[in-house]
């Protein structure tokens, strides 16, 4: 039997056993929390997780496009880049699923699979742990454009109205007569 | 933590299992982006608060009074006697954790201090320790503990992370508020100087010029005059906007983002236009100039200081009757503690619309109104001739903002007001709206850019919910009716959902109106230019049959 073929059959367990290890980086109250309550507005963490963790495997199994799986990794990374988390914990949880799987396969599986097949994995979860840095340090940037925005918008009616930022739009008329 | 050094052989060994401890012996790790900055000392000693120092969460001494321990189990003991909710507050919670997973606080950072029922008991085990018979005698076994410096320290950092939404109490068996465990909690901290300056200074600011920016009388003229401008231009309509004029029949207080912030500034437009199509006799104050109260934040004192000036401006221009514009905060204030702090407002009258003749009884005893509930009298009674396709480039969804929805209950004149402006409009998720509204994640004086990390965890729920409506409906702009909302949504959505955009429901009430003569608008408030062909406007319809 295939690694993928085992990996498409026993998707469902898992993905449990990636969600279990995910929740130990939480308190065990709000783990929990994160796995009982199924309401999806009020357990919008807990939502997110499983619906994008699953589509993030299914990538493995080649099932999932890539424009797919890329905002199912921002959402995740979205939650855990604003959580009290190291850089390192917030987009290990991908890393993970090297583990889980491998000992799950260990343990339930009496036929190996091919190494190469195992190879083969480690390097899509390397590259979805790679996506995952992007997306981390991307909304680190986007945090910083937001401060700025919001401290202009804050007095935005005020610099319009004294007229602090003459910008070039305003002058762009002139520009253009100077130029003609 | 983030600023956690390891050796390059550590990153590929990461424990992803929590250390075991009682949260009594977690300290509070003052990590950067999650929580706010201290008091500036020249605003505290301009408001008088005791204590007045430079310091940060973040210094290792805070430089308390000597007698800082002292000061706060005697603070407390002079608050459990006068305040009888405190300490029935303090005595009731049986912990059966209802509120628990209700705060967005805990559902958005994992953090079970954020659990209402355990914020609520780092102020418990002190109460325990110091006031109660089993707590002195059993110590821990009876949920009590020492105050200790790092005690206060976890106060101030999860006391500050506390909305006062109310959320929680929504849900509590016994109605403890935990809101007002928050405020208990903030004036103790104050005692020993401990507050945070996106409070005291705009507290001061507002107690110094009335506005929390400290824009003195002629500035404030300037903004009204550079909207009214404005509007002559996008409309054609010569508005006028009369500032401190005596004899006035109404005193109208807006929040004073609405004069120099952007998406509020289109809300403020929407008011002059409003004012002007009906013809109101009406005044702007230029001392009464923010209805926002900081000092709601900080403690009852600040908060009776900073109010007084609405009843004392109008009393001073001899009005009759006192409305209030978008603002969340400004009307909880106003409808539950104006009247006992600074009333009775016997030199005014019960508020009556002289457009309508609607009389508003509710407001009997405080005389003063929310914007909504005038305007939607006014769409009720048929005196607005509105065309709502001059918003439907949008397609709105409406937050309803803690104050005024749960804990006040204005829940359906926005909405009522929203219908008849609005031809796409679809509610949020039942457990995300009206009484369960999520907060924002960003009240109480939290919505600082140096919290961003912690408000965009606190206003993940509220974001997650908008998102459900965006990809289901496509919903472009998340309507509100709170300054601190509109201050505090665009950041959160450009987050969490970057197309969706915030406004108030006056910008959609000013877009939508249909002005006597007016000629075709070119344009929304915003400049934003409308598609060919233009929407029919001469054709505004009656719409209060419809709504």
């Amino acid at each position: 039997m295939s690694l993928t073929s085992i990996l498409k059959e026993k998707k469902s367990d898992i993905l449990r056993i990636w969600f279990d290890a995910v929740l130990l980086s939480y308190p065990q109250d709000t783990a929990n929390f994160l796995i009982k309550e199924k309401d999806r507005f009020a357990n919008p963490v807990g939502f997110t997780y499983q619906h994008n963790m699953e589509i993030i495997f299914d990538s493995l199994v080649g099932t999932t496009d890539r424009d797919t799986v890329l905002p199912a990794i921002d959402n995740i990374v979205k939650i855990r880049n604003v959580q009290n988390f190291a850089p390192s914990q917030a987009v290990a949880i991908f890393f993970l699923l090297k583990q889980v799987i491998r000992q799950y396969t260990n343990e339930h599986i009496a036929n190996g699979y091919r190494d190469d097949e195992l190879l083969a994995l480690d390097a899509k979860i390397d590259n979805l742990a790679l996506a995952a840095f992007d997306c981390y340090s991307s909304l680190r940037e986007l945090m910083g454009d937001i401060r700025i925005r919001e401290a202009q918008r804050r007095i935005q009616k005020l610099m319009d109205r004294t007229n602090i930022f003459n910008d070039i739009s305003d002058q762009e008329g002139d520009a253009t007569n100077e130029r003609t | 933590m983030a600023d956690d050094k390891k050796k390059p052989e550590e990153l590929a060994n990461i424990s992803y299992r929590l250390p075991e401890k009682s949260w009594m012996d977690t300290p509070v790790d003052f990590r950067k982006g999650t929580y706010n900055y201290g008091a500036v000392a020249e605003k505290a000693k301009y408001l008088g608060l005791p204590h007045a120092r430079k310091w940060q969460p973040m210094d290792a001494d805070w430089q308390l009074p000597e007698n800082w321990k002292e000061i706060i189990l005697e603070g407390m003991r002079e608050r459990l006697d006068k305040f009888r909710s405190f300490r029935i507050f303090m005595d009731i919670c049986v912990r059966c954790g209802a509120c628990a997973d209700k705060c967005h606080y805990f559902i958005g950072s994992g953090d079970p201090k954020n659990m209402p029922v355990l914020r609520a008991e780092l102020l418990r085990s002190v109460y325990r320790k110091d006031f109660t018979a089993a707590g002195k005698i059993m110590g821990k076994i009876a949920g009590a503990r020492e105050l200790t410096v790092d005690v206060l320290k976890e106060w101030f950092y999860y006391f500050f992370q506390c909305t006062e939404c109310r959320r929680c109490s929504v849900f509590c068996p016994y109605g403890i508020d935990t809101a007002e465990i928050t405020m208990m909690a903030r004036e103790l901290l104050n005692l020993v100087g401990l507050n945070i300056d996106w409070i005291v200074t705009p507290a001061a600011n507002c107690f110094r010029t009335g506005n929390h920016l400290g824009i003195q009388p002629h500035g404030f003229k300037d903004s009204i005059e550079f909207a009214v401008d404005e509007l002559a231009e996008l409309t054609g309509a010569k508005v006028e906007a009369p500032i401190n004029k005596k004899g006035a029949e109404i005193l109208f207080v807006a929040p004073s983002a609405d004069y120099f912030a952007s998406p509020h500034y289109y809300t403020l437009l929407g008011y002059l236009l409003l004012f002007h199509e009906i013809g109101l006799d009406y005044t702007w104050s230029s001392f009464a100039s923010e209805g926002g109260n900081f000092g709601l934040f900080h403690s009852n004192q600040v908060m009776k200081r900073l109010n007084a000036k609405i009843y004392m401006e109008a009393k001073r221009l001899g009005v009759k009757w006192v409305l209030g514009g978008e603002c969340g905060h400004m009307w909880r204030v106003l409808h539950q503690y104006m009247d006992t702090m600074n009333g009775p407002a016997d030199f005014l009258e019960v508020p009556k619309s002289p457009i309508t003749g609607t009389v508003f009884e509710h407001a009997k005893s405080t005389k003063m109104i929310h914007i909504m509930e005038f305007t939607s009298d006014l769409i009720k009674n048929n005196k607005l001739k509105l065309d709502p396709s001059r918003n439907d480039h949008w397609n709105v969804t409406f937050h309803d903002s803690c104050n005024p929805a749960r804990a006040m209950g204005l829940l359906e004149e926005p909405r009522y007001v929203i219908k008849a402006c609005c031809n796409n409009f679809h509610e949020m998720p039942e457990n995300t709206i009206r009484e369960q509204t999520f907060c924002c994640g960003s009240g109480s004086g939290l919505g600082t850019d140096e919290n961003l990390e912690m408000r965009l965890r606190g206003g993940f729920p509220r974001a997650n919910a908008v998102k459900y409506n965006h990809d289901v409906y496509g919903t472009n702009l998340l309507l509100c009716i709170c300054a601190i909302d509109k201050a505090t949504l665009p950041p959160l959505m450009e987050y969490w959902v970057p197309e969706v955009d915030v406004g108030g429901i006056h910008e959609m009430v000013g877009n939508a109106l249909v002005l006597k003569g007016e000629t075709r608008r070119a344009t929304d408030l915003r400049g934003t230019p409308y598609p060919e062909p233009e929407p029919a406007q001469s054709e505004g319809k009656e719409v209060a049959k419809d709504v």
